[in-house]
């Protein structure tokens, strides 16, 4: 990068090391440590192990999530509604207790409903034709007004076994919601990475056009990618309910844009088709600690809100940049063959 | 614009933006409204009414200025918020309340600044950006105002939401001065043109010679500062700073304005179709809520509409391009 032998100034450098290489990861993982210091160097209670286990605990919501829109945004498309799908499926766990349906049922009927939820994202994306950011708002604004509509103040009959689910430690020390999403991590990992579903993922993002000439069903591929994300939503609402032992329409609120912050920051491209969980398991590690750390400096909650916005304009940023350079090099490319 | 099939000629109504049924649609909601309620045509409601339908109009203006130029703006929600907590915080800490508001309409405008920065020079997806910035804004919001309600009892501000000109309420008037602005800009100016031609195909516009980056900047900066106008009638109209003024509300507006005939590219429409637009969802708002139904319902039924909105509009304009489904 320094071609003429000059220093670079240092901002110019980070800038170089987030855009040129492939995955912004190694450019995340310097940001992070930088973060852990500074936090830790504030409060020694950051690296308690205490704290660590409620950071892994706060990241397993969110890490699911990511999850899901990891594999919707290679996909080309967005799907803003998983916020209110968890209102919906958490307030409607607390109402399937309270009529006292058995635990397996209730997780069974939550799935579904979560899975129909994507599909119905898809139908309105592939057979109406509608932008998937718009189609998603639609449904965002629907399922929360029936997540409100549904809202019982009555607090939720707390089944043992269900709490376990969310609550439970590993041999008393790894919380067991963390072994869902390495499980999930891995499972997810695979599919994207040695599948023919996770390479037609892939093609569908990178150019629908093409993806379709080259004999891969576009629109099922679509619809597989919304169903799982809204799949992932059900899951996601199900390990905050168990949790917290309860559920209220202000659940999930303003999820989507943290997940889509995270997964962008973790560099796949909001224009599809680019990018793998490696970079957004480290990005989810950086927002969930600088959630934590706000929290350990005592700074007003609200701060948050402000820090999510910021590095989701800057992770778009680095998103442009990058396209911007990679269609250059295309264009060289090509005028050179 | 004939089609053989009659059973889409409704739809092809619409598709041709049909200002006049849209009018066709909102009398007979309102007229409907009437019969049904007898408290929804009585004339306080109608002031009601009126003065809330303008704070969104106000807002709907600027939105559909950016819409035609082929951009979406969801920032005017957290713009709103921003506005009103910050007037309303810098009048408690004692400032003079001309300056107060005017570094509060700073605000939408900086926004824009900020919007059009990244969407036009940065080319950045314009609605996740402008979820960014909304993010940004409504978060600090809540952090100057530390989420609390701040009272705000100030005669030259109250004005502008309680006062009069001619009888006529102030928001009224500011309602009509921005559609009128609007429509004389769009449609009897030059940048009007240059405006739909860059929504339309800002390809083909940049190159017959259209700045198209300058135009689409400044009307972010626009409709920034229009919505920071709203914000600032929407405090005098209820007397309160408050960080969940205006939150959610843009989905409310977006949806107006794609009601009204702007398509989601851009590149058609007009601040008049917005203006009936809003009209209906106000009237459907105000209904319901004078025949008690639950508001959740009315949130509902906002989801429902703006997907059905859009359903009937990519279908026919799938029918208009003849695209076989």
């Amino acid at each position: 990068m320094s071609a003429n032998g000059r220093r670079q100034p240092f901002l110019r450098r980070l800038v170089n090391l987030a855009t040129n290489s492939r995955t912004p990861a190694p450019a995340l993982v310097v940001f992070l440590v930088m973060i852990c210091a500074v936090f830790g160097g504030f409060n020694p209670l950051f690296f308690s192990w205490q704290n660590i286990n409620s950071i892994i605990n706060n990241l397993t919501f969110i890490g699911v999530l990511c999850l899901g829109m990891t594999i919707i945004i290679v996909t080309g498309e967005i799907d803003l509604s998983i916020g209110s799908n968890i209102a919906l499926c958490s307030v409607l766990v607390t109402k399937m207790f309270d009529f006292g349906f058995p635990v397996v049922a209730v997780i069974l009927a939550v799935l579904s409903i979560g899975l129909a939820i994507g599909v119905l994202n898809g139908l309105l994306v592939n057979a109406v034709g509608i932008n998937s950011i718009i189609a998603t708002i639609g449904t965002m604004t629907t399922l929360k007004g029936l997540a409100l509509l549904f809202t019982q103040t009555k607090p939720m009959t707390v089944n043992p076994f269900y709490s376990f689910l969310g609550r439970g430690y590993v041999f008393q020390v790894l919380p067991i919601t963390a072994v869902y999403f390495v499980v999930l991590l891995v499972a997810f990992s695979y599919v994207l990475k040695y599948t023919v579903l996770g390479r037609n993922l892939y093609y569908v993002g990178a150019n629908k056009v093409a993806a379709r000439l080259a004999g891969i069903n576009v629109n099922r591929t679509k619809y597989i990618a919304f169903a799982i994300s809204g799949l992932v939503a059900a899951f996601a609402a199900l390990i905050i309910t168990s949790q917290l032992s309860h559920g209220r329409p202000e659940m999930g609120e303003g999820a989507e844009l943290e997940v889509i912050t995270i997964v962008v920051l973790g560099g796949i491209s909001i224009f599809g088709g680019i990018g793998n969980y490696f970079g957004v398991v480290v990005a989810l590690i950086i927002m969930t600690v600088i959630g934590n750390g706000m929290v350990l400096m005592d700074l007003p909650i609200f701060w948050r809100y402000v820090a999510r916005g910021v590095i989701l304009i800057i992770a778009l940023l680095i998103d442009a940049v990058k396209t911007k350079r990679r269609q250059v090099t295309i264009k060289l490319k090509s005028v050179r063959t | 614009m004939t089609d053989p099939r009659p059973g889409k000629r409704g739809v092809r109504l619409l598709a041709a933006n049909n200002t006049l049924m849209l009018l066709a649609v909102a009398i007979i909601l309102f007229a409907t409204f009437s019969l049904m309620s007898q408290s929804f045509f009585s004339r306080y409601n109608l002031r009601t009414f009126l003065i809330n339908l303008s704070f969104f109009v106000i807002v709907a203006t600027g939105e559909t200025l950016v819409l035609i130029s082929g951009n979406l703006d969801f920032s005017i929600g957290g713009v709103i918020a921003l506005t009103s907590v910050l007037v309303a915080r810098l009048n408690e800490l004692g400032v003079n309340i001309y300056l107060a508001m005017l570094l509060s309409l700073l605000v939408g405008a900086l926004t824009g600044v900020l919007n059009g920065w990244l969407v036009v020079k940065m080319k950045l997806n314009s609605i996740i950006v402008t979820l960014g910035t909304s993010a940004v804004t409504a978060g600090l919001a809540l952090v100057i105002s530390n989420a609390l309600t701040i009272a705000i009892f100030e005669d030259t501000l109250g004005f502008l939401g309680r006062g009069t000109i001619a009888r006529i309420p102030v928001p009224i008037v500011l309602m009509a001065v921005a559609v009128t602005f609007a429509s004389i800009v769009l449609h009897r100016s030059k940048s009007g043109f240059k405006i739909y031609a860059s929504g339309a195909n800002s390809r083909a516009a940049y190159i017959s010679g259209i700045n198209t980056d300058s135009i689409q900047l400044v009307l972010y900066v626009i409709c920034g500062f229009a919505a920071s106008l709203g914000g600032l009638v929407l405090t005098a109209l209820s007397a309160v700073g408050m960080p969940r003024h205006g939150v959610g509300q843009e989905i409310a507006i977006i949806t107006a304005v794609i009601l009204g005939g702007v398509p989601l590219g851009g590149g058609k429409g007009s601040v008049v179709g917005t203006l009936i637009g809003m009209f209906i969802m106000q009237v459907i708002y105000n209904g319901l809520t004078q025949l008690n139904v639950i508001p959740y319902y009315i949130q509902i039924i906002q989801g429902l509409l703006l997907i059905l909105i859009v359903t009937v509009y990519v279908r026919s304009e799938r029918i208009s391009r003849g695209v076989k489904q």
